[in-house]
């Protein structure tokens, strides 16, 4: 599909003038709506910063993940550990960047778990209608009804502690907002009269849906999947909190609160910090969402 | 008849929009007599509408803006009023039909309900008065069983029944202007005509002024004495409607009207006006037509062309009719 | 125009089951197409006309079976569309194809001009990818389309260069029956005469057959060579074009044809509604004729007996009692 933007240089060979003349797709148009506002900027600049710190933390950080400096436990802000030091004498600021890893897996990996399953179900579901969409939305409901959190606890207990299984249980908790979601787009979707052309010309079901369907509801996913994150790492920290998500010595935000809990009278920045880091990432991960929804919203476009 | 009702002067209404000033009314005026019917004709962006909703001052404000012009009604001049004095003047001096009769009723009263609701506003009645005049509203739109009717709900009325509905609540505080934003667009033909039949049977009983905007030459033939045919938010042509269906002035009114099929004139072709109507923020120089025009000259594409008053009492926007086009042609 | 029969429906019925409020109650249905029955010759342009709802739409897609008829016939050059699987129907969908009436909502945003033309190709997996551009780059230039702008997303056009772009992705496999579904109807006056055009230069062009579906009478008018006129899912008249206008048989079109606000301004040429009262239910439309409830000539029988489709004169169709006696009924 992506064909006649690539192969440029084949156009501009058959079609005399061709290369001189400009096109915008929507995401152009979405994009520069974005860059226009300025609350986004900033959220999408300290994104940026959070990921490139998780990438190149070894880098960034002044001592190793689990390097103990001892006789220096719980100590207050300084010029060798500027957050603090926690109850094994390790840097509090390292914990945190390193911390932020698992935070941002959680939001890519279980997100996009959560995407998977939300967009088959949902689109099968809206795609089909009938019995079909029946069943599904029973399902779609059972899962939902579940307090989230508590469905979380219950598949670490069944499946074990670690990074991976946090991954799938926050994935299978996050779905179904999605599903719903694509499922009512896809059912108006499926209305539209390009749909009906393309099955005029002999289009088959899953050619309309990939064709069709699924790149016309990719701006909802970009903005649900966005909103999403927060919760997964929030879901990721109480679960670590609560000592059934990642477990020591790897740091999580989580984790480390859970762990400050103890010292709070000692340290309290040892608790602060990793809170303050997990409220900025929420933050600036929901205002983003806030303004793709904006950017990409075709019906705010011509007011 | 022959009494000044309403006179619009130069009135600018522009768009401030990302993408630029967009000029959608700019320097109209007209006169309006009592009594009298007017057509306001025009494509998509010709900017008719507006002309509508400026007059009434319910233009969306941000982006739009009235930014120069006068609104006189009896010689009181709208643009000045407080939204306050607007509420009332709305509803009882003018009031306005839109298109989509379903969008401008809430579903979820009675239409008795709503027609009582604008008489309790703008008159000192009890509710039985009120409901007994909402009665007979519906029964002057020509509703059938008024006494039952008053007691649905929009939804269960048809397309045709709820237009009429909005004609009985524009009415029901005998206004001295009627505005109908094309108000038969969203019918089909055969309740179309009804429709029709009561605005003009309205204008001939109560003796309301009426201002008719539609994109259809046909209904203003029907209804109006006069016509205005807009183009990219200016007056292109305005007179009589025989003035300007036996012998428009404008080229671009006379290639309307011959670009419309007629039925039992069998033409082979149609005559097409070429390109497409101009961006109204990047607007081009000259005659705003001029891109289109099969008569345009270099005159057309440079210098825009004022609104001529003609001897007739018609006025036209065109070069043709100037002394400088004489020159021209005798070059 | 020849005689030859490209397209016949007989007894083509599309109802649509409704959701009744009744748990245990009969199954209603929208009696969208109701036993319908013509036949489209080849090359010509067939308008349908008829006020909202009276099935004209329905009629066009069930036709090319993008919606599946209830029950009845299509013979396309002679065989039987109703009959074919899946997999034929695929193959035959060459032939048989449609234009939309909205211009925004028939074109898939987030494609490009080139992609929405050559899409047919892709579903019929015909050509190289090179050959597609060209091909698009062809079509684009009969449509009236500059072919620079084929990378150019469907927002960037105006509505009738939209309704071009639907134009050429229709003729893209060179079909050989059209179905335009009031292809003209959103656009502006000015624009429309463009379309109109253009479909006609195409018919000559590549020996296209129309079905023309509209409810503007004088466009049908101008465009077509023969006209069925629909009321409430039924066909009630069909006539050659100058045949039907002048010597209008069913009550219904005489009452269509007398609502077009004419640009003729004189005080007797002035409209005047010509049907009192509103389109009844499709859902339970009137017993007998449907359209007695309007009718100006009902009589008791035209309560309680449904009228046969007759030919009243060569070539002339109308179901209505008063032409009882004058002609042989068709399709008993």
């Amino acid at each position: 599909m992506r064909f006649f933007k690539r192969k440029s240089d084949v156009f501009n060979s058959l079609i005399e003038g061709a290369e001189g003349v400009t096109y915008t797709s929507f995401y152009h148009d979405a994009f520069k709506r974005l860059r226009r506002d300025k609350v986004a900027m900033v959220c999408l600049a300290v994104v940026i910063l959070i990921v490139v710190a998780a990438i190149f933390a070894p880098l960034i950080t002044p001592y190793e993940e689990d390097y103990m400096d001892i006789g220096n436990e719980l100590s207050g802000p300084s010029a060798e550990h500027w957050l603090g030091t926690d109850e094994f004498g390790r840097d509090v600021f390292t914990r945190i960047i390193y911390g932020s890893r698992v935070s941002l897996m959680v939001g890519l990996v279980a997100e996009s778990i959560a995407v998977a399953i939300g967009l088959i179900v949902g689109a099968v579901a809206g795609f089909y209608g009938g019995k079909v969409d029946a069943v599904l939305s029973r399902i779609i409901e059972i899962f939902a009804s579940f307090p989230h959190i508590l469905f979380a606890i219950v598949v670490m207990f069944v499946l074990g502690t670690g990074i991976i299984n946090v991954f799938i249980a926050v994935g299978v908790v996050g779905w179904t907002g999605l599903a719903r979601v694509i499922r009512s787009q896809i059912m108006q979707l499926k209305q539209k009269e390009y749909v009906e052309a393309a099955r005029a010309s002999g289009g088959r079901n899953m050619q309309i849906i990939f064709r069709h369907l699924i790149p016309n509801c990719l701006s909802t996913i970009i903005v649900v999947a966005t909103m999403n994150i927060p919760s997964d790492i929030m879901y990721e920290a109480s679960l670590s909190f609560l000592g059934l998500g990642v477990q020591p010595p790897q740091a999580s935000w989580g984790s480390m609160i859970s762990e400050a809990r103890k010292f709070m009278r000692q340290n309290p920045g040892y608790s602060v910090f990793p809170g303050v880091a997990l409220i900025i990432t929420v933050l600036a991960f929901n205002l983003l969402g806030d303004a793709l929804r904006d950017a990409l919203d075709p019906r705010l476009k011509n007011l | 008849m022959g009494e000044k009702l309403l006179e619009v002067k130069n009135l600018s209404t522009y768009f401030y929009t990302d993408e630029g000033v967009v000029y959608a009314l700019d320097d109209v005026s007209f006169d309006l007599d009592r009594g009298e019917a007017l057509g306001i004709v025009g494509e998509s962006g010709s900017g008719k509408s507006v002309t509508a909703l400026s007059i009434i001052r319910l233009v969306q404000s941000p982006p739009g803006k009235i930014v120069a012009g006068e609104v006189l009604l009896d010689g009181d001049n709208l643009l000045t009023k407080s939204k306050a004095e607007m509420r009332h003047i709305r509803g009882e001096k003018i009031s306005m039909i839109f298109q989509e009769p379903m969008t401008a009723l809430n579903p979820v009263f009675t239409v008795g309900h709503q027609i009582m609701e604008s008489i309790l506003i703008h008159q000192h009645k009890t509710k039985k008065e009120a409901r007994e005049q909402a009665i007979e509203m519906l029964r002057l739109v020509g509703i059938p069983a008024p006494e039952k009717r008053v007691d649905d709900y929009p939804h269960q009325m048809s397309g045709g029944m709820r237009q009429r509905v909005m004609i009985a609540i524009a009415l029901c505080c005998n206004p001295q202007l009627l505005i109908c934003d094309e108000p038969t667009t969203a019918l089909d033909v055969t309740i179309q005509a009804q429709i029709l039949e009561l605005i003009r049977d309205i204008r001939e009983r109560l003796g309301t002024s009426v201002i008719l905007i539609t994109h259809d030459l046909g209904v203003v033939a029907q209804v109006t004495d006069k016509v205005i045919i807009m183009y990219a938010g200016k007056v292109m042509e305005y007179g009589t409607v025989r003035q300007i269906f036996t012998d428009p002035l404008h080229p671009y009114t006379a290639a309307l009207m011959r670009s419309i099929p007629v039925i039992g004139k069998q033409t082979e072709r149609l005559n097409v006006i070429r390109g497409m109507v101009p961006s109204l923020s990047k607007r081009p120089d000259g005659c705003l037509f001029h891109p289109r025009c099969d008569e345009a000259c270099e005159l057309c594409r440079t210098v825009r062309p004022d609104l001529i008053n003609l001897p007739d009492g018609r006025q036209v926007r065109c070069h043709k009719y100037t002394d400088k086009w004489e020159e021209k042609s005798h070059d | 125009m020849t005689n030859e029969i490209i397209l016949s429906v007989s007894k083509l019925r599309k109802w649509f089951p409704v959701k009744s409020s009744k748990v245990f109650g009969e199954k209603q249905y929208v009696k969208a197409v109701n036993d319908i029955t013509f036949d489209i010759h080849k090359g010509e342009t067939l308008g349908v006309v008829g006020e909202s709802g009276c099935g004209k739409t329905t009629l066009g897609r069930t036709m090319i079976r993008l919606i599946e008829p209830t029950s009845g016939k299509i013979v396309f050059e002679g065989k039987d569309l109703t009959a074919f699987s899946e997999k034929e129907m695929r193959l035959a969908r060459k032939d048989l194809q449609i234009m939309f009436q909205d211009p925004y909502g028939s074109l898939n945003p987030r494609m490009t001009v080139g992609d929405i033309i050559t899409e047919p190709y892709v579903f019929q997996k015909m050509y190289t990818k090179k050959e597609r551009i060209e091909k698009a780059v062809e079509l684009m230039k009969i449509c009236g389309l500059d072919p620079v702008y084929i990378r150019r997303y469907p927002h960037e056009f105006s509505g009738g260069q939209r309704q071009r772009i639907g134009i050429a992705r229709a003729l893209a496999l060179r079909p050989k029956f059209l179905v335009c579904d009031e292809p003209v109807s959103a656009l502006d006056v000015s624009i429309q005469s463009q379309i109109i055009n253009l479909l006609m230069d195409l018919q000559q062009e590549f020996g296209l057959t129309y079905l023309f579906i509209s409810h503007n009478l004088s466009v049908v008018y101008h465009m077509v060579d023969r006209i069925a006129v629909m009321y409430l899912g039924n066909l009630v008249e069909l006539a050659d074009k100058e045949d039907l206008y002048q010597n209008t048989a069913h009550p219904y079109t005489r009452a269509l044809l007398k609502s077009i606000p004419s640009l003729d301004f004189s005080e007797e040429h002035k409209l005047r509604a010509a049907l009192k009262g509103d389109i009844p239910s499709p859902i339970n439309p009137p017993s007998g004729c449907v359209f007695h409830t309007r009718c100006e000539n009902c009589t008791e029988r035209c309560r309680q007996e449904v009228p046969p489709l007759r030919e009243i004169a060569p070539r002339h169709f109308t179901a209505c009692h008063l032409y009882d006696g004058q002609g042989k009924i068709v399709d008993a």
